[in-house]
């Protein structure tokens, strides 16, 4: 079990201490919030043999591919900048046979992970993905890619996924508590079983916040702190992505990275200038404001649109003015009454 | 303004599939653009949602991705993608899909994983995206619109993503899929499937477009509506505040391409002092 202390720490020492070659890594933001301070720093440290798992990807799964970490990619998306034209680390990896690929649709990835959030070893999935490649072509996940059954109760011919438990999650967020209680808004889309899924629970967020703060808006935290491993305050910690109340797209950087992606050397250039040559997010995000200037960073942050705060409400006192609200007798009352009818006479001996 | 693109006539005409009232899933690009034209013009009531989990969402400017937050200003139902395919697609309340396809066959079946072998045995292949949560859509919602911007008619699917009629007739149906696709929108026109074979044919033409184009682009012996015994209709013109809409909803559509990366790397003007990143 996590302890309940000590878990904020610096995305160098996260990585380092929970991210180990040849693990199975989540990477548990859906198109929005993805984790780059955390994907950069796996790449800095050249984490090898990784099997990268996502259910849709933008950029972030390239990175990982570009800096030699991966060795296997389980998703049902990787996101393809600008068209034909761009040629992409993917397309030279599979050519060359540097990586093995094994592709899913979004629902089958993520009931996957659900299933294994749950403690279930499969789940039943649509009927559609059957009549598909998807279904059909399988490469070293094999047999074991899909199942077919009859359900027991009803005889309708089921398929079914089996459980996946990555080894270690990372998630960015809006804001956690010290314990790792963290709290995300926007769309979910497949944050919470890509994270309870794992083992280990890396989670870096805009703000690191008091649990009290946490405790008034619970439905918020889709991450119970209880199996969170570490916590780190990361401000723009999802640049180039989006964020829900921080930031939008960086659509015009993604598509310098696209640009840099068409071939290997200029690729190379571009995980040197900013991900090799920086030492953490702040530096990035330095490097960044030195390049470009504050400008394309401040037109990214949202308009507020706040939401309304609600009564999460407590109870008033079961003592009313000296008299219980329940039994209509003052504590003199009580206490002669459990005088009479006490049991265990302690206090007298 | 005089001139306008045909992929704006494109959006404006996907638009027109969706009905008020309709619960209709949307995905990226000009599907999104269409959802919310539908919304400000005729279809008010519909409810527009992304697999990301926003139920509801009344979109302003573009989403940049289908999990993208900002381009909505609220909306009524947040859940995430497991609740998505399984409380709303797999009980059979999407009434329409508009999807995105890089190469379809003449049943409305789609590729969006590969172009070329799956192998990747040659050199001129190369990855697409893959399913993300097409296949689902495709194959449990009640009708499935596509929209198709650079994307291409082959005799057969290098890799089949997307469910649509199978092999046609009644393939669908033996499957124990429901729905199907209904049509597909492309710079050209509107495309249809017909009720018995479920083949596709062309419906409606755009202004100044021809059939001889369309055949070109189209590997088989297309059929078309006179072959059933209708004419092609024509697609009416635009208003000019509905294409207004289109440029100040998604600048991106008008101007894409060489020309819009052109612009766009001005923005951030990085690449043009790196020496060796090519140009097309």
């Amino acid at each position: 079990m996590c302890s309940p202390n000590n878990k904020i720490m610096t995305t160098k020492e996260a990585i380092s201490k929970f991210v180990n070659d040849g693990d199975m890594l989540v990477s548990a933001n859906f198109l929005h919030g993805t984790p780059y301070a955390l994907v950069h720093e796996i790449a800095r440290q050249q984490k090898k043999n990784l099997t990268a798992v996502s259910c849709s990807s933008i950029e972030e799964l390239d990175l990982l591919l570009s800096g030699g970490c991966l060795s296997k990619i389980i998703t049902s998306y990787y996101h393809r900048g600008g068209g034909k034209v761009y040629n992409r680390e993917l397309d030279r990896a599979l050519k060359e046979k540097r990586v093995e690929y094994e592709d899913y649709t979004n629902f089958t990835m993520y009931n996957m992970l659900k299933a294994g959030a749950c403690g279930f070893t499969f789940m039943p999935t649509l009927k559609s993905v059957m009549e598909s490649d998807v279904y059909r072509v399988r490469t070293y996940v094999g047999d074991n890619k899909f199942k077919v059954i009859d359900c027991p109760f009803t005889g309708k011919e089921t398929v079914l996924v089996p459980a996946l438990n990555p080894d270690v999650a990372i998630v960015h967020v809006q804001r956690c508590d010290e314990f790792g209680n963290a709290q995300f808004w926007g769309s979910l889309g497949t944050i919470k079983w890509s994270v309870l899924a794992a083992k280990k629970i890396i989670v870096s967020c805009e703000e690191i916040v008091d649990h009290e703060l946490i405790k008034r808006s619970p439905f918020l935290t889709l991450i119970p702190g209880f199996r969170v491993n570490a916590v780190i305050e990361e401000p723009w910690g999802a640049h180039p992505s989006c964020l829900a109340g921080y930031y939008n797209v960086d659509i015009n950087w993604r598509t310098v990275y696209f640009a840099y992606a068409l071939s290997m050397r200029s690729n190379e250039a571009f995980l040197q200038e900013w991900i090799y040559d920086r030492t953490d997010r702040k530096d990035y995000i330095d490097h960044y404001i030195s390049r470009f200037g504050k400008k394309p960073l401040e037109i990214l942050k949202v308009n507020e649109y706040m939401s309304n705060s609600i009564n999460m409400g407590y109870k008033q006192s079961y003592w009313q003015e000296g008299l219980c609200t329940k039994l209509g007798i003052n504590r003199e009352q009580y206490d002669e009454l459990a005088e009479k009818y006490g049991e265990l006479d302690l206090y007298n001996e | 303004m005089n001139k306008i693109m045909r992929v704006e006539l494109l959006i404006l005409t996907a638009a027109k599939e969706i009905k008020d009232g309709e619960i209709c899933v949307i995905g990226q690009g000009v599907p999104m653009a269409a959802g919310a034209i539908a919304k400000k013009s005729h279809a008010p009531n519909a409810i527009i949602l992304t697999e990301a989990g926003m139920i509801n969402i009344d979109c302003f400017q573009n989403l940049e991705s289908v999990g993208d937050p900002g381009s909505t200003i609220g909306y009524s139902y947040c859940i995430d993608l497991w609740d998505v395919f399984t409380t709303i697609v797999n009980r059979g309340y999407v009434d329409l899909s508009m999807l995105g396809c890089a190469q379809m066959d003449k049943f409305g079946n789609i590729n969006t994983t590969v172009i070329g072998k799956y192998d990747m045995s040659r050199r001129s292949y190369f990855r697409l995206p893959g399913s993300g949560g097409a296949n689902e859509f495709a194959g449990h919602s009640n009708r499935t619109v596509y929209t198709m911007v650079g994307g291409e008619f082959v005799e057969k699917l290098d890799y089949m993503t997307s469910p649509g009629w199978l092999t046609g007739g009644d393939s669908r149906k033996k499957a124990a899929l429901p729905g199907g696709p209904s049509a597909l929108i492309t710079k050209h026109g509107v495309f249809r499937f017909e009720e018995l074979t479920k083949e596709i044919y062309l419906d409606s033409l755009f202004p100044q477009t021809s059939v001889e184009q369309v055949n070109e682009i189209v590997p088989w012996d297309l059929k078309t509506a006179e072959d059933f015994g209708m004419e092609i209709k024509k697609n009416p013109l635009p208003k000019k505040e509905q294409i207004e809409f289109i440029r100040n909803f998604e600048p991106f559509f008008g101007i894409s391409g060489n020309l819009g990366r052109r612009l766009q790397s001005q923005v951030l003007p990085v690449y043009y002092e790196q020496g060796d990143i090519p140009h097309e």
